[in-house]
C-alpha cells in the first residue's frame, strides 16, 4: 500500500514537473514565432498515460520521440 | 530525454538484458531521479504483458472542441466560433487511423462557400513496423528528415531552456492528426527496413493557398482562414506535387542517410520585390538535396546535415553533445546557412525561422552543481550575410540564456530565468535617411511552483523585462498567481489564473503559457497595461467522456474585453 502510494504521488508530482518544463518551452517557441497548432505530441503523451511506452520493447525510435516531447509536447497534460 | 540518455539507455539494456524494474532506471548513467520522475507516468518495465494487454493498448477517441472568441472583425461571412472535430483510432507505434475536421473563426460552416460543413477536412491511415514495413503512411502525413534543412514538418524546438535539446530526431514518416493546414503532405509514403539499411519514398499532391495571377505565384499563405471573398479566393489556387526518398544505414548508435526531396508547383513563384527578399525561392520546380548522420560514441554524440539546393546554395549544421563529466553536459551547434538557400519546408536549428542567410555557433551548458540544483545555460553568435526583414545591412545578433533551477523538496520548485539578446534593427530616429540601430532584450523571471497537499498546486511569477532602442527604452512586468485544484472525492478538477501586466514600448511583449483544455495551445502576448483572468473546469462524466469548460477574459487599459469561452468534450474507449 505504502508503494503505491508513493508510485502515485510521484505521478502526480511528475504530470507537474513535465508542464512546467513544457510551457517554458511554448513560451520561447511563442516568442520565436514558431506555429503552435501541431498538437501530434499531446496526442502521443496522452497515449502512454493510458498505455505506458514499454522500455524492454521500445526502440530507439521510439524513445527519441518520447525524448522530443518530453521537452516539446503541449502545455498541458492533465490527467484524464 | 537527451539523445545522450538515449544511447545510453540503449547500451545499458544491451549490456544488462531487459529491466526488471522501473527503479533500475536510477542505473543507468546520465539518468537522474528528476528525469525519471518525469517520464513515470509514460513509461513502464518489467511487467510484460501478454498478448492479450497487448491488444487493449488500442484506443479510439473523439473529440469536439467548440472556442467562442472574444471578438471577430466585420466583414467576415461566417460565425465567430471555432470548431474543431477528430476521430482517432491509435496502438502507439504501431498503428493509426483517423480524421479531423477543423472550422476557424469567420469560416462559414454549411453554408455559401462551406457547403460541406467544416473548412478543413484530413484523413489518415497508418501502420508501423508490420514484418519487413517499418512505416506506411496514407492520406495526410508528414516527413522529417536529418537535421530540418531540407524537410521538417513536426513542431521542433529551438533555442530555450533545454540547452541539450539542439538536434532534430525523430520517425521521418509520422501520421498527420492535427488541424493546421499547411504542414503536411496528401498523398502516400512507405518506410521498409532490411538488415541495417531503411529506405524511405514517399509522394504528395496537394492544394496550397496563395496569393497569385496570372504571371505567377507572389507568396504561399499559411494560415488556412476562409474567411471573405478575398480569402476565400486565395484558397487552393495552386497545386504542389511532391516526391522524395531517404536512404538510410544503420550501425551502432548512429547512422548515414541521403535524402532528396523535389516539389514542382503548378505556377511559378515570382521574385520579391524587396531587397532583402532578393534571394528568396523563385520558379515551379524546387529540389534539395542532403546527407546527414548521427554517431554516438562513449559519452559524445555527433550530428550533422549538409545540404544544397537545385540552384547550388549551401547549408549545414554540424552538432555535439558531450557529458563532460557526472554531472556537467555541454552542447555545440555550428550552422552555416548560404544567403540564397532555398527550401520549401525547412525547420532546422536556426536563429531565423528558415535555414537561410545566416552562419552562428550555439554553446550550452547543464549543470548539476548541488543535489537540489540544476543549472542551463548558453550563448548564440550568429551573423546574416545579407539582409533581413526590417534589417537593412548584413549584420550580427547574439543572445543568451541562463537559468538555474531549485528544488529544496519534492513539493517546492523554484527557477530563476535571465535572457540577453541584440539584434539589428530599422531605425528613423532624427536621421535623413533609416539607419540599423541595435535592440537590446533583457528578461528576467523568477517562477515558483508548490504542492500544497495531494490535490492542490500553487504557481506564481514574477517577470520583468527591458528593451533598449537607440531611440527609446521600454519596460515592462507580468505577475500571476495560478492554482490548479483537484476536488477530492468528485469528478471536478479546477484551475484557474490572474495575472496583472504593464508591459509598454513598441514592439515589446511579454508572454505566459496556460492551462487551457486538453490539446489545444494557448500563449498570451502582454502588451500594454491590464489584467487577464481565466478559470477551467473538467469534470469527467463517465470512466470514458470528459468534459472541459474554460472562460477567459482581458482587461487592457481599463477596458474589458468581451468573455473567450470554450468547452471541449473527449471520449475515450
Amino acid at each position: 500500500m505504502l508503494m503505491a502510494c508513493l508510485v502515485w504521488t510521484g505521478i502526480l508530482y511528475a504530470q507537474e514537473e513535465l508542464q512546467q518544463e513544457i510551457q517554458a518551452a511554448m513560451e520561447l517557441q511563442a516568442e520565436e514565432g514558431v506555429p503552435v497548432e501541431d498538437d501530434a505530441q499531446w496526442q502521443l503523451l496522452q497515449s502512454y498515460l493510458k498505455h505506458p511506452l514499454d522500455l524492454n520493447r521500445a526502440d530507439e525510435g521510439d524513445l527519441q520521440a518520447m525524448g522530443v516531447y518530453d521537452a516539446v509536447a503541449g502545455h498541458v497534460v492533465p490527467a484524464v | 530525454m537527451t539523445p545522450l540518455q538515449v544511447t545510453s539507455f540503449l547500451q545499458y539494456r544491451e549490456g544488462c538484458g531487459a529491466l526488471r524494474s522501473i527503479y533500475e532506471l536510477q542505473a543507468v548513467p546520465g539518468w537522474d531521479l528528476p528525469l525519471i520522475r518525469r517520464l513515470i507516468p509514460y513509461i513502464r518495465a518489467g511487467d510484460e504483458g501478454n498478448v492479450m494487454e497487448y491488444g487493449r493498448r488500442g484506443e479510439h477517441s473523439v473529440l469536439w472542441r467548440h472556442t467562442h472568441p472574444p471578438r471577430m472583425p466585420d466583414g467576415y461571412e461566417g460565425s465567430s466560433d471555432k470548431l474543431m472535430f477528430r476521430y482517432r483510432y491509435s496502438l502507439p507505434g504501431h498503428a493509426s487511423w483517423g480524421v479531423t475536421a477543423e472550422k476557424d473563426a469567420g469560416e462559414q460552416f454549411f453554408g455559401g462557400a462551406q457547403k460541406k460543413g467544416f473548412d478543413f477536412y484530413s484523413a489518415h491511415l497508418f501502420a508501423a513496423k508490420v514484418k519487413g514495413i517499418y512505416a506506411l503512411a496514407l492520406g495526410d502525413y508528414v516527413v522529417n528528415i536529418g537535421q530540418g534543412l531540407i524537410q521538417w514538418h513536426s513542431m521542433a524546438l529551438g533555442k530555450g531552456s533545454s540547452v541539450m535539446q539542439v538536434k532534430r530526431e525523430g520517425e521521418v514518416l509520422r501520421p498527420y492528426t492535427s488541424a493546421g493546414e499547411y504542414y503536411f503532405f496528401r498523398g502516400a509514403g512507405i518506410t521498409l527496413k532490411y538488415k541495417r539499411w531503411a529506405v524511405t519514398t514517399f509522394t504528395s499532391y496537394r492544394k496550397l493557398d496563395a496569393s497569385a495571377d496570372s504571371t505567377g505565384i507572389s507568396a504561399l499563405l499559411v494560415t488556412g482562414y476562409h474567411r471573405d471573398s478575398a480569402e476565400l479566393s486565395k484558397r487552393n489556387r495552386v497545386r504542389l506535387f511532391t516526391a522524395g526518398a531517404c536512404l538510410q544505414y544503420h550501425m551502432p548508435d548512429g547512422h548515414v542517410g541521403i535524402n532528396v526531396v523535389t516539389h514542382r508547383l503548378s505556377a511559378n513563384l515570382l521574385p520579391e520585390t524587396t531587397l532583402y527578399g532578393k534571394f528568396a525561392m523563385t520558379g515551379s520546380n524546387i529540389m534539395n538535396a542532403s546527407v546527414d548522420y548521427t554517431k554516438g560514441y562513449r559519452n559524445v554524440h555527433l550530428f550533422g546535415e549538409l545540404a544544397i539546393n537545385s540552384s547550388g546554395q549551401w547549408a549545414g549544421v554540424q552538432g555535439v553533445l558531450a557529458s563532460v563529466g557526472p554531472q556537467v553536459d555541454v552542447s555545440l551547434v555550428y550552422r552555416r546557412f548560404a544567403r540564397a538557400y532555398t527550401a520549401l519546408y525547412p525547420n532546422a536549428f536556426a536563429a531565423n525561422s528558415k535555414p537561410v542567410n545566416e552562419s552562428g555557433l550555439y554553446m550550452g551548458l547543464s549543470l548539476k552543481p548541488a543535489p537540489r540544483w540544476e543549472v542551463s545555460a548558453y550563448t548564440d553568435l550568429c551573423r546574416f550575410p545579407w539582409l533581413k526583414y526590417r534589417v537593412n545591412a548584413p549584420g550580427t545578433a547574439m543572445d543568451a540564456l541562463v537559468l538555474a533551477v531549485w528544488r529544496p523538496s519534492k513539493q517546492v520548485e523554484t527557477s530563476w530565468r535571465y535572457t540577453w539578446r541584440e539584434q539589428g534593427l530599422n531605425e528613423t530616429g532624427m536621421a535623413a535617411l533609416p539607419y540599423v540601430g541595435r535592440v537590446r532584450t533583457e528578461n528576467l523571471r523568477w517562477h515558483t511552483e508548490m504542492k500544497v497537499g495531494a490535490n492542490c498546486t500553487w504557481r506564481a511569477r514574477v517577470e520583468v523585462n527591458r528593451r533598449e532602442r537607440e531611440t527609446a527604452t521600454a519596460h515592462g512586468w507580468l505577475a500571476y498567481q495560478e492554482c490548479q485544484w483537484r476536488l477530492t472525492g468528485t469528478p471536478f478538477r479546477l484551475g484557474g489564473r490572474v495575472t496583472r501586466f504593464d508591459v509598454q514600448g513598441e514592439g515589446n511583449g511579454l508572454y505566459a503559457s496556460e492551462n487551457g483544455l486538453l490539446y489545444d495551445y494557448a500563449v498570451s502576448r502582454f502588451s500594454g497595461s491590464g489584467w487577464q483572468w481565466y478559470l477551467n473546469v473538467q469534470y469527467r462524466l463517465s470512466k470514458a467522456v470528459t468534459c472541459w469548460f474554460r472562460i477567459h477574459q482581458t482587461s487592457e487599459q481599463r477596458v474589458r474585453q468581451p468573455l473567450l469561452w470554450q468547452w471541449q468534450v473527449i471520449g475515450r474507449w
